[in-house]
């Protein structure tokens, strides 16, 4: 055994060591003690892990083919940056990086979390460290980075072009952390289902000087049930969420300039695993301010919380067995025989813990007016589980199709785009009319009267942009997409423009200090606005799908193209060499509004056969020019596929401004304290 | 109210079923072989499925002009030629793994609107062999630490069913 399997072995052991002393120590009337070499267990896991992935990274940096994980994912003239990104490029790799972050995370909880709910948190470490238990297993048995390889190679295969993008520096990372992340708050909900936190266990005698601080902290929150484990849960999720939202929308933008992979989103089933958790995430961040404010619900949003964890580990499943057919495909593994059984443990662990504990989530208040906006939150709830739940069963239907009748059934993007889409056009029309709703009641009067401006303005402005992209008769789709944007932008406007006419009256400040103001007392309020109009922005750009356009040209050096109303003029082919690869590349000059350049290229690797197309995208803010070098002949002529995007850009815009809008709602002032809105606010 | 919040539920999870129930009408696709392909030829005509195969060797033709893309795929009896209108594939080479997603055009053939390419990843099997061939020791101790931490769980859920249920 080499020192770095070493390490991950005693990764193992201590993570195993540390669940073991937390159940015993952590539960009922146990030894206190444990807990204490639960916590060290915890650090000395995640500190093995460390010093293992640094012992990785420096292998890939310095091209050590004697690990076969190095020789098959790297090799000498691979640029460095790429070297250390193949980290995650193989499924060894990326357990790792799975089982890094999940101890730190355990490190966390058992060191910051702790200092605020230490008995919640040692039970929460506990099945925290139990699930990396499972990966380190996995990593050991079927994974392990530090194989060696024999014989040691002279030259390893290389990072497969596909990969070699910006994208593969960020997009497995961020999602990952989001992933991964989503182990802790739902730790923290089966430790609250288990007792800790409020629940008036009865806990022994004071073994350890903890104990008092222990009791004190935690009782201190008994006049709201559940509040320390809401508070934590949904800050935690709050982090994963929005890590796991940038790994979408970098997956994304990786994907829209790959070809093979079928856009930015084909309902492809590796995709659809990462959409599935993060639309029941979201319904939890929402369902979560209900239980916040009123109390209510808790029972729900511990299910949520479970069924996402759930989902998350599912879709490493599905990514990482080969067990659907995906264009990410992954190599095809057998790790079914460990998924399967740790699956079954969460699916009947979680429910016989929530069936056993349900008096601690029954519900007691009532929720309040229908037309208020906890009714609006739980029925977005509602919305965002049933597109959760339609895109699941579009994934899984080639498996149960398999396991019933042996014989496979797949659906594709037409069936997600008559099922999932209209309801995730019914969720943002709804969102731009129930923004306008306030807590607990609201008059109808005033209400009614800005709904229907709203309304008004943006079905005029929903066919006006589409007559404005192309003349004619638009997709009901689209004209829904359109409006569904405007409408939220509008109410947004609206609530913007109320709540600083109402500060400035107050206070006298100018329009932007008024609103500068307003951010820092309620982030939550308005990070969460920046949020929804983000999700107006990416509706408009999902939205522009129907008016893509796309054509063939041959051209000869110095001739012009005219597509998408501008000329396109291919001045001729160049050769580059690089160390690691040679390409074609074609020059073309954009003559529009301005003079732009683009240099759509073929490249080739040793070691791959065929082709790898590198296409060129002119960007803007009404379409995107997209072009493709497709094949060239010995005249010099090439023929160039030349794509018109319309409005893909505000998809970019709307992923910034989500995680912008998320960082502001949930910077760490934010978490625990709930500011309110000034006086002034008609909403808070 | 709760009772008018099940109401809206109830009404959500209907449109969904009924959602999903018709969309589901004509986007079910079959997997199918070439072989099966090629028996049901006429009967599959503007039907969508998806054809699972290896890229026929020679078989392979690019037009960059029209930006059309013709190869058969292949098992061992039978080939059904596919027409893709779209850019030549990364990736995509005779001998390949291949699941083209489409329609058939009534004589045994189909026209793909989408092609999923299993990427060449022998290393990675070659890999998981020596792996799993080594590491037999490792699994050992894992599956001692892996029963450990079962036992505990179990010993945890039982310890838990055995107390009295604490107050709310």
């Amino acid at each position: 055994m080499t020192f770095p399997t070493a390490l991950i072995v005693l990764a193992l052991m201590a993570a195993a060591y540390g669940t073991g002393a937390l159940s015993l120590g952590a539960f009922g009337r146990g030894r206190r003690e444990l807990v204490e070499h639960g916590r060290v267990a915890a650090l000395l896991s995640a500190g093995a892990l460390t010093v293992a992935s640094g012992l990785l990274i420096r292998y890939l940096a310095v091209s050590d083919f004697r690990l076969a994980y190095v020789a098959a994912h790297t090799n000498r003239a691979l640029p460095a940056v790429y070297k250390i990104a193949a980290f995650w490029a193989g499924q060894e790799g990326s357990f790792l990086l799975w089982a890094l972050v999940l101890g730190w995370f355990a490190v966390y909880v058992s060191r910051v979390t702790w200092r605020r709910a230490p008995e919640l948190s040692a039970r929460a470490l506990t099945f925290i460290l139990a699930t990396n238990v499972f990966f380190l297993l996995v990593m050991v048995a079927r994974a392990n980075p530090f194989t060696l390889a024999s014989p040691v190679p002279d030259d390893g295969i290389g990072l497969n072009p596909l990969l070699q993008n910006f994208g593969m520096l960020a997009h497995p990372v961020t999602l990952y952390l989001g992933y991964v992340g989503f182990t802790v708050p739902f730790a923290f909900a089966v430790a609250y289902m288990l007792g800790g936190g409020s629940g008036g266990k009865s806990t022994g005698g004071g073994k350890t000087p903890r104990k008092s601080r222990r009791g004190s902290l935690d009782s201190a929150h008994t006049g709201s049930p559940g509040a320390e484990w809401l508070t934590l849960t949904r800050s935690f999720t709050i982090f994963s969420w929005l890590f796991l939202s940038i790994g979408i929308i970098l997956g994304m933008q990786w994907a829209y300039v790959e070809l093979g992979w079928g856009g930015y989103w084909a309902w492809d089933p590796v995709e659809n695993a990462s959409l599935i958790p993060w639309l029941t995430a979201t319904a939890f961040l929402h369902t979560a301010l209900v239980q916040e404010r009123k109390g209510t619900l808790a029972g729900w949003n511990v299910a949520l919380i479970a069924a996402t964890f759930f989902l998350t580990i599912l879709g490493t499943f599905l990514t990482r067995t080969g067990v659907v057919s995906s264009v990410h495909a992954f190599a095809e593994s057998g790790l079914e025989t460990y998924f399967l059984p740790f699956m079954a443990v969460i699916v009947l662990g979680t429910g016989y813990v929530v069936a056993r504990n349900w008096s601690r989530v029954k519900e007691t208040k009532p929720l309040g007016s229908f037309l208020s906006r906890e009714a609006a939150v739980v029925l977005a709830g509602f919305l965002f589980v049933a597109f959760a739940a339609v895109v699941l069963w579009g994934t899984l239907v080639p498996l149960f199709s398999r396991l019933a009748s042996g014989r496979e059934v797949s659906v594709a993007a037409p069936f997600y785009l008559r099922s999932a889409v209209p309801i995730g056009a019914v969720t943002v029309v709804l969102l731009g009319l129930c923004q306008q709703l306030g807590w607990s009641r609201t008059s109808t009067g005033p209400l009614l009267r800005v709904l229907a401006a709203a309304l008004g303005v943006s079905v005029a402005g929903s066919f006006a942009l589409a007559w404005f992209l192309a003349p004619g008769s638009p997709a009901p789709n689209t004209l829904w997409g359109f409006g569904a944007a405007f409408l939220v932008v509008l109410s947004a406007l609206v609530l913007f423009a109320r709540d600083m006419r109402a500060r400035r009256s107050s206070t006298g400040e100018g329009p932007l200090r008024a609103l500068a103001a307003l951010i820092e007392l309620s982030p939550r309020r308005y990070g969460a606005l920046i949020v929804h109009l983000a999700i107006a922005a990416m509706a408009l750009g999902f939205a522009g799908t129907p008016f893509r356009q796309e054509a063939t040209f041959v051209l000869l050096p110095g001739q012009t193209a005219t597509a998408a109303g501008r000329e396109l003029k291919f001045t001729g082919l160049s050769a580059e060499h690089l160390p690691h690869r040679v390409s074609v590349v074609a020059s073309i000059e954009v003559r529009g509004d301005g003079l732009a350049s683009l240099r759509p290229e073929k490249q080739y690797y040793p070691n791959y056969e065929s082709a790898f197309t590198e296409v060129a995208v002119l960007g803007g803010l009404v379409e995107d020019i997209y072009v493709i070098l497709e094949a060239w002949s010995p005249d010099g002529s090439a023929s160039l596929r030349v794509i018109r995007e319309p409005l893909v850009a505000w998809i970019w815009i709307g992923g910034y401004l989500l995680a912008a809008g998320t960082l502001l709602s949930a910077w760490p002032r934010s978490l625990g304290v709930n500011p309110r809105a000034p006086a002034g606010s008609p909403n808070e | 109210m709760r009772s008018r919040l099940m109401l809206a539920g109830v009404l959500v999870l209907a449109a969904v079923v009924y959602l999903a129930y018709t969309s589901w009408q004509g986007a079910a696709m079959y997997y199918l072989t070439p072989s099966e392909v090629a028996s049901q030829g006429e009967a599959l005509r503007g039907r969508s499925f998806r054809l699972a195969g290896v890229v026929a060797e020679g078989s392979v033709v690019f037009d960059a002009a029209e930006g059309e893309l013709r190869f058969d795929v292949v098992d061992d009896t039978s080939a059904v030629p596919v027409l893709y209108a779209g850019s030549l594939p990364d990736n995509f080479a005779a001998g390949q793994q291949v699941v083209a997603e489409g329609t058939g055009d009534g004589t045994g053939g189909m026209v793909a609107t989408r092609l999923i390419i299993k990427c060449p990843s022998k290393y990675e099997e070659g890999s998981a062999q020596t792996a799993s061939g080594r590491n037999t020791l490792l699994i050992g101790v894992a599956g001692v630490a892996g029963s450990a931490v079962l036992v505990g769980c179990v010993a945890l859920l039982v310890g838990r069913g055995r107390r009295p249920r604490g107050r709310v």
